[in-house]
């Protein structure tokens, strides 16, 4: 603002006058700046929420990632195969494909072939194989951590030199406790899944026409969030060991709260709901004396692709981004109808079929081979409007929930190699 | 002054009671400068309840520096321009074939005026007039700010004035002339 403009007298008694002049606003234009900071402040809390529970989520995410990979690199430190082995190279090769004892084991102890029977009762170990292809099982993989390994090898070993194969610093208990890799490898598996979303339901409001411009901003201040939720089922296809795609039905509910006032006591409003067939008792002007909460219920399809990250031995991290094809069953509204000028039961206006577009962040936990359990925020949007494309304004709705689930395995993939020890 | 401070903290913390006590402290006096933008009460009352909300969420940036009244001002008058650009037209054309005016004269007239008279004369005002008038003679933007506020040329903004002007001094003239004061709108399209 320039400050050293000269005015003349005529703009300083203008603005004086100005100045001087005031009016007494309406109680219920307090209503409705109470009501924007109310609504302010929760779409704020809803961020910050899905913020904090992201990067809890990402931090608890990286501290397993972390203490995986130490716990790792101990069991290498304290269970060296190579460094117990008496031929320096591998101690299975030479047992399983000679009878000449390593150097360093006692002639006598080698002299009985190795009993490898007590193996069959694990389970993956139950194939007719040559014992030198089991160091290729030992070769699986990333996923087949060398805790696997060790309990192998110490499974594997007669009783009588299992002492000489021991780690040194009697680690050997230590390895015993680890937990095992419940689920390694999912390629090709199929899960089924079941969830919960307690949501807060938004909408974004815009007018189609100019003079339905005023009313979108007192729709703006009068209407406000509602607190809601959804419930999924879906299947879960995983065509690679990362990648999966989920399909199922969805039931949601949105909504919102519109602020209304008593019907406008006027001949002329009489004579308009007769005319457009309107219920008189049941209509409503804008304002904040009372409020009806509009409710929509959606049957829905979506489609999700996942990517998965493992980070740890029993959780990882699912980000999920797709869409929806969905259908109003129900809806339970009052649409403000700009002819007669008062809110009313029209569903006409209302749009039935629905796309919607997802995003979703989940931190899942592997209970053990077939139940896995996960949380994580899911955004929802509506790509079309909920009413016609005639009707004057366009709303669309979003929400911002907390997805809260289970899957469990119906199959296993066809190149699974998860095997359980316990 | 004190008492302001620690009214405008306690809405920074998101006191309700402290809130309603400020919007009430000053309301009265910005629903005034909104009923000189605005084309109603209604639009009036609009523009304040936004403009509020804003100043509620932008509360935590005022540096305790200047005057709040001011900077609350500066808030309700943006957000009221915000509302007029968005919703109407600011390029009104009224035709004035004298766009004469005696301002030495016309600023005796206002000082006998009532207060009233003087807003709704400013009131009855195009749109595109009566906004660029309010911010260059009473908020006391120049012609380069508002241009650049209302995203028009600055040149746009002094011919509206002059013309706003012109058509304010055909009214206080006829106060002047007759000693009218009663309530008499300036015709315009």
């Amino acid at each position: 603002m320039s400050k050293f403009r000269i005015h003349n007298s005529f703009e300083e008694e203008l603005a004086k006058k100005a100045d001087e002049f005031t009016l007494q606003p309406r109680v219920a234009t307090w209503k409705g700046v109470d009501r924007g900071i109310q609504k302010a402040q929760s779409i704020k809390q809803a961020i910050r929420l899905a913020i904090v529970s992201t990067c809890a989520i990402v931090a608890m995410g990286l501290v397993y990632f972390q203490s995986s990979k130490e716990e790792a690199n101990q069991v290498q430190k304290t269970a060296p195969i190579a460094v117990v082995s008496p031929t320096q190279e591998n101690p299975l090769k030479n047992i399983g494909r000679t009878e000449v004892p390593p150097a360093g084991i006692n002639q006598e102890t080698t002299k009985r072939k190795p009993n490898f029977s007590h193996l069959r009762s694990f389970p993956g170990f139950d194939r007719e194989e040559p014992i030198g292809s089991f160091n290729e099982e030992l070769r699986l993989g990333d996923e087949l951590n060398n805790t696997t390994k060790n309990m192998a090898l110490h499974a594997v070993m007669p009783q009588n030199i299992s002492l000489s194969l021991s780690p040194k610093g009697a680690e050997s208990e230590t390895i015993k406790r680890r937990k095992r890799p419940v689920s390694i490898r999912h390629k090709d598996a199929w899960y089924i899944n079941a969830s919960v979303a307690p949501a807060v339901a938004f909408r974004s409001l815009s007018a189609r026409t100019a003079y339905a411009a005023p009313y979108k901003s007192l729709k703006d201040g009068y209407d406000h969030s509602v607190k809601t939720y959804s419930a999924k089922i879906a299947i879960r296809y995983f065509f690679t060991d990362r990648f999966s795609l989920g399909f199922g039905l969805r039931y949601t509910q949105l909504g919102e709260i519109v602020g209304m006032a008593p019907r406008k006591n006027n001949s002329l409003y009489t004579a308009l709901a007769d005319e457009y067939n309107y219920d008189v008792n049941a209509m409503n002007s804008i304002g904040n004396a009372q409020s009806h909460m509009n409710q929509y219920h959606y049957l829905e399809l979506p489609v999700t692709i996942y990517a998965k990250r493992n980070i740890g031995k029993r959780y990882s991290l699912h980000t999920g981004i797709g869409m929806s094809l969905g259908y109003m069953t129900k809806e339970s509204s009052r649409v403000y109808d700009f002819r007669v000028d008062h809110y009313v039961n029209n569903s006409k206006f209302l749009r039935r079929w629905a796309v919607g577009a997802h995003v979703q962040l989940n931190l899942a936990y592997d209970v053990n081979t077939r139940w896995s359990m996960y949380a994580g925020p899911e955004l929802n949007y509506a790509l079309l409007s909920t009413y016609q494309n005639y009707y004057t304004l366009s709303q669309h709705q979003y929400s911002l929930g907390l997805n809260l689930g289970v899957q469990w395995k119906l199959f296993d993939g066809t190149k699974s190699r998860a095997f359980d020890l316990n | 002054m004190r008492d302001e401070t620690s009214l405008i903290q306690a809405c920074i913390k998101q006191n309700r009671a402290a809130q309603q006590k400020l919007y009430e402290l000053h309301a009265p006096k910005m629903l005034g400068v909104c009923h000189r933008y605005a084309s109603s009460r209604e639009e009036a009352e609009d523009m304040l309840q936004e403009g509020f909300i804003r100043v509620f969420q932008k509360l935590d940036t005022f540096r305790f520096q200047g005057s709040f009244e001011g900077w609350l001002r500066r808030i309700i008058v943006n957000t009221a321009i915000n509302i007029i650009r968005k919703y109407q037209n600011l390029k009104y054309e009224c035709d004035i074939d004298s766009a004469q005016y005696t301002p030495a004269a016309s600023g005796d007239v206002i000082a006998s005026m009532y207060t009233k008279e003087v807003v709704d004369m400013v009131r009855d005002l195009p749109n595109g007039y009566r906004t660029v008038l309010n911010l260059y003679a009473i908020e006391g933007y120049s012609h380069k700010e508002i241009a650049g506020m209302l995203g028009i040329n600055e040149s746009s903004s002094r011919s509206q004035y002059t013309r706003a002007k012109a058509l304010l001094a055909k009214r206080l003239e006829q106060i002047e002339s007759f000693g009218i004061t009663e309530h008499v709108k300036v015709s315009h399209p």
